[in-house]
């Protein structure tokens, strides 16, 4: 799962909705691989991107980032905070580790970079 | 990027051992994948630099080959543990960057913030078992696609589906009429294979 992955989830859980999103990342195995860097794609993404949710994927993963709290008006100019972006967005993956929901405490495992966001019949 | 090298390289993912009856799990075979995917890059560049998902991705052939042809980032879905751990070794074997999500594509919503693909491509159950199943897919595409969806479909539904495209405020286009030779995969099947007709649907959000 990398973080734009990550970006997207939130708990499913029936009726569950306050603190629902973004959720914490508990990392057990987080890797990192390199990728060729699009700057036209990481333009287009910008908008579409929770900047609340990454800013608390990267805290949960302890990534030092020198983000700034809100995304900056001039972004789409910003080369340099377009590669930062490109490299927590795509690169940073987890491999091992959960998903904890802050409003109701359910727990989404992730194996081999794969999050089970899968109800049980019980919770149904 | 040549059709025959797409088809190649998709020729070596592998497919289900076991399909799952109640899921409609049908794969698309390697030839049809190539020629859908290498039209829909070359006539409309919808995969190269695009930010495409795979709802119900099975082994993620459509997954791995939009990675193939360029796309930035491609995630794939399955309800399916099993077909996700066929994908995760699709996605090893052609050494492509592909995530993979385990959720229920019909109940899940991944619109609420954004519409973050570009490019939706799929192949769903053809709600022949599931009644509704492929018109459930096609909503959930629709709802996350900021460009166009590539839907797989039985072209006895066309009219149908045409009449729901409009609803949904897209512009609904057949692009392709291809034959889908579903092999005897289940005990219910007589024959030991059969060509069904199937359309490739385009789904322009406007």
């Amino acid at each position: 799962m990398h973080l734009l992955t990550h970006n997207l989830l939130q708990c499913i859980v029936q009726g569950c909705r306050t603190n629902s999103f973004p959720l914490r990342i508990i990392p057990e195995d987080v890797q990192e691989d390199e990728r060729d860097f699009n700057q036209e794609f990481m333009v287009r993404m910008l908008p579409r991107i929770h900047w609340a949710a990454l800013l608390s994927a990267l805290e949960n993963l302890s990534i030092q980032h020198e983000l700034p709290a809100e995304l900056p008006a001039d972004a789409s100019s910003n080369e340099e905070l377009l590669q930062k972006l490109h490299r927590y967005l795509l690169e940073i993956r987890v491999q091992q580790g959960a998903l904890i929901c802050n409003g109701c405490g359910r727990k989404y495992d992730v194996r081999q970079s794969i999050p089970n966001m899968m109800l049980n019949e019980d919770e149904v | 990027m040549k059709l025959k090298e797409l088809q190649g390289a998709l020729q070596l993912c592998r497919y289900f051992e076991k399909p799952k009856l109640e899921l409609e799990q049908y794969p698309t075979p390697p030839e049809i994948a190539a020629r859908m995917l290498y039209a829909i890059e070359t006539s409309y560049e919808d995969i190269e630099g695009k930010s495409v998902l795979d709802l119900g991705c099975g082994g993620a052939i459509l997954a791995c080959g939009s990675a193939i042809l360029g796309a930035e980032y491609v995630l794939g879905i399955d309800i399916d543990p099993d077909a996700l751990e066929l994908a995760k070794s699709n996605i090893e074997e052609l050494e492509v960057d592909v995530d993979l999500l385990q959720a229920n594509v019909i109940t899940t919503d991944l619109s609420m913030h954004a519409k973050m693909f570009d490019t939706v491509i799929m192949n769903p159950p053809f709600g022949t078992r599931a009644k509704g199943a492929d018109m459930a897919f096609l909503k959930r595409g629709v709802d996350v696609a900021s460009g166009a969806v590539y839907s797989l479909h039985k072209s006895s539904t066309r009219e149908h589906i045409m009449k729901k495209a409009a609803e949904w405020n897209t512009k609904g286009e057949v692009v392709a009429e291809l034959r889908f030779n579903i092999p005897a995969l289940y005990k219910f099947h007589q024959k030991k294979s059969v060509d069904v007709e199937v359309d490739l649907i385009k789904l322009t959000i406007l």
